[in-house]
């Protein structure tokens, strides 16, 4: 198939946040457009600088000075945060990055207090984003901030603790009571029981708190161990099935389709879990290109797209932090271990309010068009003068113009059809994007 | 006919139809969009408040057993019975309870207690057992089921709690009314006309977005309409209040307001910071109460007060409390029965991980106020019936 340019924007926009008219290359079909931005991608592992792991020795500093330590930690995840979207934004990683951040969301970790912890698992899911959902899934587990956050520590032999086993097949695998009863709950928590983690963050299993024992799971018996476990979800095609439904949900829209869940769900298991085939797959597929403009940007896509179309830095850590906990969609920190809601959940009367003014207030200080009331007059020098919050960022508009010379700036911004919005937004103006950047449908991708 | 059946009579209803703006549909319900109960103002105390020493058990030995250094003595209390004392910021507490309109509801909580504040206040707000997740709210489950206007939940805070967002409506969150309409009002956003699409997304985003501008004109109209001149206290929580008093003293037709106050997180040096927090509780609620009796609205108002979790009755190092359990919370109103004061109990000795255990579970006050005080239907709302307390005399 031979893509219109709309369908082009379309791809880029799911698949990496989105590209100027320069990035794309007309003469592509689907299947050459996506297989070229997958053997683009690099991936970079998100590292900053921080003293050697070494938990007894920092347990120790956080005795004699609790309050600094634990400041600094936030800090840490704080600059983490910022070098994240930094990379959402490079155009080498616009795809591996944006899987990484849905798996950030379906394996949900909230690490805010511990960078050392955010470090391990964000780079474990960006490895395998487009690798193997096995490996993924077996890292995760044996991973110290999962370890720490589902306190599969606490799982021993003696006094079982069967938050890991509960949240592994409902939120991770299977889905919530799917091919899965309470009891396997209390034996899987056995089979777990003594995974820990070392000092330096390695997985290790505890021969004092470990469970030897023989245990039923899914109907079998045997002297299962956890990843023996891990091996009976995955046989299982309902997890296939329950990963295809997210990422789906994530990456075409909320509806789900029972013929295209079933398609992919059969490739995916066929593949053994191989998350690279499922998404070529769903990029390739007619139906995924009947998507466009129907479903609602997460706060982080919609930062990192506006990032991206003109160009910003967003230099102010504790700002861009601002807009994701207003937004509702604060990196490291999700709600709960079920993620975001995502969807219609991101909207709400004030959230949209916000949503629809942000690209105004980031590009051209809070205008939209000429107006502006004393109440926001004011709340902007309030959060200028205070130097907390600072927005503002001077647009390369002759940079921006060179990127988009030949296509309608309305096609490059909106994906809706929307015609009463179109035909009077026809000119490539500054005024118009504007315009456009502070529309409901700005809101959807 | 009413205007959706004429659209739809004369063919004009599309998919837009939807988008009729929710305030003009409110407009033309007339009489029967008058709140017909009363109205209900919920504060949160965020960070797990020490319930133990906002209402010191100082008839019970282990009390100061376990609280050697924070215990409060008795001659400092506001004494409520042989057996607890309110702290001594809390004057308006105490006077509230002498006159029969404070329901002390104490031990409360819910089975398998979850010590993570975030994940507690979520229980809390979705009103869901301890391992469920749910997305919807209590308040927002209400919305879904008996309202249609975002401006009939008011959460005077920064953002929208988890407590007010329904499936299909929630509630609006803003900090002041006027910066609210500013931030929706510009020529643009007036001039921008609804779509016609068979997009359902993009079909909810404007509607939405109508919504929002015209709730946000409502409210910035009410809240004008006259000047507070009541004394509140400087404090942000205080003028929190302030601003929920004007917007109820404008007959605005919401009948939820919703605001937190914040800091009770007190694992370190706890006596100071209970002492200036409760100040502005208190203070905050007396103007608050005594707004409201100047324009007779007391009689319309139910006030309710909780944390996410109560604090371990033992002290900890550094002159503070750990994350705890059950809880005292509080129903303030001027039709409370003779049942409702009789829930202050508390076991200091069955302790469940050196915690009280819950006796009253957190969505039993819940089904009361939906009932008595929003007139809803408990169990569509809640989507389970809980113990009836019978906290008020309707």
């Amino acid at each position: 198939m031979k893509p219109t340019i709309n369908q082009m924007y379309h791809f880029h926009a799911r698949a990496q946040f989105f590209v100027h008219e320069s990035e794309i290359n007309p003469n592509h079909d689907v299947s050459k457009m996506v297989d070229t931005l997958f053997k683009k991608q690099k991936i970079e592992k998100l590292c900053i600088k921080l003293p050697e792991w070494d938990n007894q020795k920092l347990r120790a500093q956080a005795k004699r000075n609790r309050k600094a330590q634990r400041e600094l930690a936030v800090k840490k995840v704080d600059e983490l945060n910022a070098l994240w979207l930094e990379r959402m934004m490079e155009s080498d990683k616009g795809l591996i990055e944006k899987m990484t951040l849905f798996w950030h969301g379906h394996f949900a970790c909230n690490t805010f207090k511990n960078p050392y912890h955010t470090i391990e698992i964000n780079n474990i899911l960006r490895e395998s984003a487009l690798g193997s959902f096995k490996t993924m899934l077996l890292e995760v587990a044996r991973s110290s901030a999962m370890n720490h956050y589902l306190h599969l520590k606490e799982n021993k032999k003696k006094k079982p603790n069967e938050d890991f086993a509960r949240e592994l097949c409902e939120l991770f695998t299977l889905g919530r009571d799917v091919d899965y009863a309470e009891k396997d709950v209390v034996e899987i928590a056995r089979a777990f029981a003594g995974w820990s983690n070392d000092n330096g963050g390695n997985h290790f299993v505890n021969e004092r708190t470990r469970d030897i024992g023989e245990k039923t799971i899914f109907g079998k018996t045997g002297n299962f161990n956890g990843e023996d476990v891990l091996n009976m979800i995955l046989l299982n095609k309902n997890t296939a099935k329950f990963i295809v439904q997210k990422v789906y949900k994530f990456f075409v829209q909320e509806e789900l389709n029972s013929a295209h869940i079933n398609e992919c769900t059969t490739l995916f298991f066929k593949s053994d879990y191989d998350i690279e085939v499922l998404m070529k797959h769903i990029f390739k597929a007619d139906w995924f290109y009947e998507s466009k403009g129907k479903l609602v940007k997460s706060p982080i896509e919609l930062i990192v797209g506006l990032g991206k179309l003109f160009d910003l830095k967003y230099p102010n850590k504790k700002s861009i932090k601002g807009i994701q906990y207003y937004l509702g969609h604060v990196l490291f920190t999700p709600p709960n271990v079920a993620g975001w809601p995502g969807g219609r959940h991101w909207i709400d009367a004030s959230r949209l309010a916000l949503r629809m003014r942000l690209g105004s207030i980031i590009v051209n200080k809070g205008y939209i068009m000429d107006e502006l009331t004393p109440e926001l007059d004011a709340m902007f020098k309030k959060w200028e003068n205070k130097k907390v919050l600072k927005f503002y960022e001077n647009v390369d508009w002759k940079l921006f113009w060179k990127r988009n010379k030949n296509s309608s700036i309305f096609d490059l911004i909106i994906r809706t059809e929307n015609k009463t919005l179109k035909v009077n937004h026809t000119e490539n103006t500054v005024t118009n994007i504007i315009h456009l950047i502070s529309t409901p449908d700005f809101q959807l991708t | 006919m009413d205007r959706r059946a004429f659209l739809s009579k004369t063919g004009i209803i599309t998919a837009g139809a939807i988008l009729v703006p929710s305030f003009l549909k409110a407009g033309m319900l007339g009489e029967n969009f008058k709140l017909r109960n009363k109205r209900l103002i919920v504060i949160q105390l965020s960070g797990g408040n020490d319930g133990l020493n906002m209402l010191a058990p100082y008839g019970y030995d282990e009390y100061y057993q376990n609280r050697p250094v924070l215990g409060l003595q008795e001659n400092n209390l506001l004494k409520v019975n042989d057996l607890f004392g309110f702290h001594s910021k809390l004057t308006v507490f105490r006077s509230l309870q002498k006159r029969g309109l404070l329901s002390i509801v104490n031990s409360v909580g819910y089975p398998n207690p979850n010590r993570s504040h975030f994940r507690s206040m979520d229980i809390w707000h979705t009103a869901s057992d301890s391992n469920k997740f749910s997305t919807t709210g209590w308040l927002g489950s209400y919305l879904d089921n008996n309202c249609s206007n975002p401006f009939e939940a008011i959460n005077i805070d920064g953002e929208l709690s988890l407590a007010l967002k329904g499936k299909i409506h929630s509630g609006i969150a803003l900090t002041d009314p006027n910066a609210f309409k500013s931030s929706i009002d510009s020529e643009f956003f007036r001039d921008l006309k609804d779509p016609i699409t068979e997009n359902k997304e993009l079909d909810y985003m404007y509607k939405i977005f109508n919504d929002t501008k015209n709730s946000a004109d409502y409210i910035f109209d009410q809240y004008k309409l006259q000047k507070n001149t009541t004394d509140y206290g400087k404090s942000n929580f205080e003028q929190k209040l302030k601003k929920i008093a004007t917007l109820i003293k404008s007959d605005i037709q919401t009948p939820v307001f919703y605001t937190t106050l914040s800091g009770f997180d007190t694992h370190v040096n706890q006596l100071g910071t209970q002492d200036r927090l409760y100040s502005q509780l208190n203070d905050g609620i007396e103007s608050l109460i005594s707004d409201l009796e100047k324009d007779d609205l007391l009689g319309e108002t139910t006030i309710m007060v909780f944390s996410e979790f109560g604090r371990r009755l033992k002290e900890n190092a550094s002159r503070g409390t750990d994350h705890g359990a059950a809880n005292v919370m509080y129903v303030i109103d001027s039709d409370l029965s003779e049942k409702a004061h009789a829930y202050n109990n508390l076991d200091l000795v069955n302790l469940e991980k050196g915690d009280p255990k819950f006796k009253v579970d957190f969505r039993s006050v819940y089904q009361d106020v939906i009932t008595n005080t929003l007139g809803a239907n408990s169990n569509q709302v809640l989507g389970n019936s809980f113990t009836n307390l019978n906290l008020f005399n309707r």
